[in-house]
């Protein structure tokens, strides 16, 4: 790999201990995938995940202690509780692992990590421009912000991520590379979907029929919106490990199907039907009948638009006792919930709405929760294996809601 | 022992013996072991019940979460320890925890990959390999009946 001069000081450790061990790290990464030289990265997006770990905290601890700051504004996921431990405990987590996630949120917090704690980094001022090279963790943020935005980020992962945004270099390869945006698989729409639940569904199709491969969606409707399109590239990431779709007419690296294509023949043609939808609803559905422990809303972050949905469909309602009602989102989202009278409604109702976090990262079996409904076709992906090993009833929200209050 | 002179691509280097665990079926290490013991606890894969620890792992590709590689590293702090990993292409969740073994805690899994379907039919699981790379060659030594 050509390194520059910036790269040589680094490596020579004229930027300091961190950056020098972050280099290694970033330019080991880029000569196993091949790259040609690093180039300079705009923003950054990490995560602070499985806190019980001691690696990840290891990790952590390497850097500071050898006094690594992020040098491009750096966004964080959620995690295990950001903003009061103590409120916490309505969740009851146990003590322990509270004090490891803590120990975590302190060194991305002392590296300089600006504390959205939200898997929606481009809701909350972390907004990368059309053709902005990013280092990004979280696959439904990274599809995201390939797909929509026309960013270009590589899924990082553990350490990769916070090398990156110490150094603010990354090895050219993958999805940095015009060439490996270049879709092979055309998909057909034939019906129309209307809610995030259907989107999801068609995410988790598209994931299936695509697996590491680069779909164009063809008609997508012109209601689709940017939710829409966050929760369709959340479940294609997580079924399929796909990191970019294009869908012609809506994204900008897809304005006709032959620029999507880049002039090329698709490989593959799936035409998708609504009977496809209504299959897999059915084959996400984990669970054995509908009473489940809890509704989990917000996989991807619940947006203002579906928090107002909740609200008007929880108004006036009251949520069972022996029920659990979650909703996640970020904190500034619930904020601006709050000024327009939402979270007066659905905490009235007796749902809850959790800032900063996600269901994934809780002891839902210490808490003795078996099943849980969600409108989420990630949840319904991710929550059945562990650490949750929770049944998932996959279904629209309105009928999360019915469930609930019924 | 039989001797395979292979062309491929070495991603991390090293000369190691132990016993092969091969499997068609593509691995995540995020929910695939425990990383306090290395037993495989992926219920679906064919791999169950057996465990990571000193062993040379086959399996084409990776899959799954980006918390991959930090499943693989949290395993190797806890000492339980693959010698090599070798996959048909590798990718950059399982190189990442590869090259945070080496930089973290100085542990050096030799890691291959681009060495043809082959291998696959002619290595299986519990046969006893050893290999060496040097300077760009792969020799693999491998017993079977």
């Amino acid at each position: 790999m050509y390194l520059s001069d910036i790269d040589k000081r680094v490596i020579y450790g004229e930027g300091g201990l961190a950056n020098q061990f972050s280099m290694q790290i970033l330019i080991r990464l880029g000569e196993i995938y091949g790259a040609k030289r690093m180039v300079p990265i705009k923003s950054a997006h990490v995560g602070c995940v499985y806190p019980q770990f001691g690696a990840a905290i290891e990790i952590m601890k390497k850097v500071d202690d050898l006094e690594g700051e992020f040098c491009v504004p750096t966004t964080a996921n959620p995690v295990l509780n950001p903003i009061n431990f103590n409120k916490w405990n309505e969740l009851n987590e146990p003590l322990k692992l509270q004090k490891l996630a803590k120990k975590q949120i302190a060194y991305v917090l002392k590296m300089g990590a600006i504390p959205v704690w939200t898997c929606t980094p481009y809701f909350e001022g972390n907004l990368p421009h059309y053709g902005e090279m990013i280092s990004w963790e979280e696959s439904s943020a990274v599809i995201f912000a390939n797909s929509v935005l026309g960013a270009r980020s590589n899924r990082t992962t553990i350490g990769v991520d916070i090398a990156s945004s110490i150094v603010g270099r990354v090895p050219e390869y993958g999805l940095l590379l015009d060439r490996n945006r270049k879709a092979n698989i055309l998909i057909k729409l034939n019906f129309e979907p209307k809610s995030l639940f259907e989107y999801g569904t068609l995410g988790y199709i598209i994931g299936k029929l695509c697996g590491g491969k680069i779909p164009v969606i063809e008609n997508l409707p012109e209601s689709t919106n940017v939710n829409h399109l966050k929760v369709l590239g959340s479940s294609m990431a997580t079924k399929g490990g796909i990191s970019i779709f294009h869908a012609v007419g809506i994204t900008p690296e897809a304005r006709t199907k032959e620029e999507a294509f880049q002039n090329t023949k698709p490989e593959f043609e799936y035409a998708i039907t609504r009977k496809n939808i209504k299959d897999s609803i059915i084959e996400l559905n984990t669970a054995k009948n509908k009473k489940v422990d809890a509704i989990a809303i917000g996989c991807p972050h619940a947006g203002i638009e579906e928090i107002k949905e909740l609200a008007i469909l929880l108004s006036g309602k009251k949520v069972n006792k022996d029920l659990h009602f979650c909703i996640f989102s970020s904190e500034r989202t619930i904020e601006l919930a709050k000024k327009m009278k939402f979270v007066n409604i659905i905490k009235g109702a007796g749902a809850k709405i959790f800032p900063g976090s996600c269901l994934v990262f809780q002891s839902t079996k210490l808490w003795g929760w078996k099943s849980v409904a969600t409108n989420s076709a990630k949840y319904a992906l991710t929550l059945p294996s562990e650490p949750n090993e929770l049944e998932v009833y996959y279904t629209s929200l309105e009928e999360c809601v019915d469930l609930a209050v019924r | 022992m039989k001797k395979l002179v292979i062309k491929g691509r070495t991603i991390s280097e090293g000369v190691v013996e132990g016993i092969a665990l091969v499997s068609k079926q593509n691995f995540s290490f995020s929910h695939g072991i425990d990383p306090y013991t290395g037993n495989i606890c992926d219920k679906l894969h064919e791999w169950i019940g057996e465990n990571i620890n000193n062993k040379i792992l086959f399996f084409p590709f990776g899959k799954g979460s980006t918390t991959g590689g930090l499943w693989l590293l949290e395993a190797v702090r806890l000492s339980n320890i693959p010698k090599a990993i070798i996959n048909l292409e590798m990718d950059p969740i399982i190189a990442s925890g590869i090259i945070l073994a080496d930089l973290l805690y100085n542990i050096k899994i030799v890691a291959l990959d681009r060495l043809g379907e082959n291998i696959f039919d002619l290595i299986e699981t519990g046969n006893f390999i050893r290999i060496e790379t040097l300077e760009g060659k792969i020799n693999i030594y491998f017993e079977n009946d």
